[in-house]
């Protein structure tokens, strides 16, 4: 069981390392204003989730206690809804500027 | 068919916005001025359209000046005419078109339409040789902006000449330059956008 949470680990790395690059490349696209003053949140969100993912296998290596799981666990889903509302804000700007809102 | 290189120019860029299959450009006696449709619209079906449309009582009626407009929607098209005092401009969109968009490039086009010689007439297309506070406008964008001014041009040349359009763009160029320029840029670019238009 643990082989298959190595190769989805292994995975999510790799995408995860592909978003960094292509999140990184945007922000320096983008010229500025709040957009990108939000870009660059999300790139950074991008790189912690990244580097989280780096250590991610360790946590099965080195067996961690449930209580400490529970902990990494709710903190993904903290930073994922942080990372959530800034994307939605990026596209309500967006979406607002090119008035394609109802 | 003797086309006019300015107004081909003008129908090309209106063919490069997103949904819009073709365009041309045709005057009172029917004559195709210019035309940019794919290779399928043969170029004798297109002047065949333009002698009927303008060869049509009600057509000259109701499109006559230089603001009327025609909007025509089908199961599998989207047309639209609009007048240019003596000439027309004819615009062919899937229907899906972007509305919104269409009709700012549409008002882009005819701006430059409306140039001597855009259309090969001159005289009632010409416009004022005097700078508009558009022209300021736009002028201002480009100093400020640089590579970036196309989006906040194609904003002004969308908008009326009266003095609320105007105000209703500046405001859409400030939003433009706040959500992904600079914050103080788009202060300052607003503040003196306004006062061309309230000086």
């Amino acid at each position: 069981m643990h082989a298959v949470s190595y190769v989805l680990a292994a995975l999510a790395i790799a995408l995860m390392g592909s978003n960094v690059v292509l999140a990184i490349r945007l922000r320096r696209a983008i010229v500025g204003g709040e957009v990108g003053a939000k870009w660059g949140l999300m790139t950074l969100l991008v790189g912690v989730f990244f580097v989280g993912y780096l250590f991610s296998p360790l946590l099965l290596y080195f067996a961690l206690p449930p209580q400490y799981l529970s902990a990494v666990a709710f903190s993904v889903f903290l930073f994922g809804a942080i990372f959530v509302w800034v994307v939605i804000g990026i596209i309500r700007d967006t979406l607002s500027f090119l008035k394609l809102l109802k | 068919m003797e086309l006019i290189p300015s107004g081909q120019a003008a129908l090309d860029q209106l063919n490069a916005a997103p949904g819009v299959v073709g365009s041309m450009l045709f005057d009172r006696e029917g004559a195709v001025l210019a035309a940019a449709f794919p290779p399928v619209f043969d170029a004798s079906g297109l002047q065949r359209l333009a002698s009927q449309l303008t060869s049509d009582g009600y057509f000259g009626d109701w499109l006559g000046g230089e603001k009327g407009q025609l909007s025509l929607d089908f199961y599998d098209g989207h047309v639209v005419v609009r007048s240019l005092a003596g000439s027309w401009l004819l615009v062919l969109c899937t229907p899906k078109v972007n509305q919104q968009l269409l009709a700012m490039s549409m008002t882009q086009v005819v701006r430059r339409l409306r140039f001597p010689g855009a259309t090969g007439r001159t005289g009632e297309h010409a416009l004022p040789p005097a700078e508009t506070p558009l022209d300021r406008l736009r002028k201002l964008a480009t100093t400020e902006l640089g590579a970036h001014a196309d989006k906040a041009i194609e904003i002004l040349a969308a908008a009326g000449p009266g003095r609320a359009e105007l105000l209703g763009a500046i405001g859409e160029v400030e939003k433009l330059i706040r959500l992904f320029i600079d914050k103080k840029m788009a202060e300052s670019v607003g503040r003196r956008m306004r006062a061309i238009v309230e000086g």
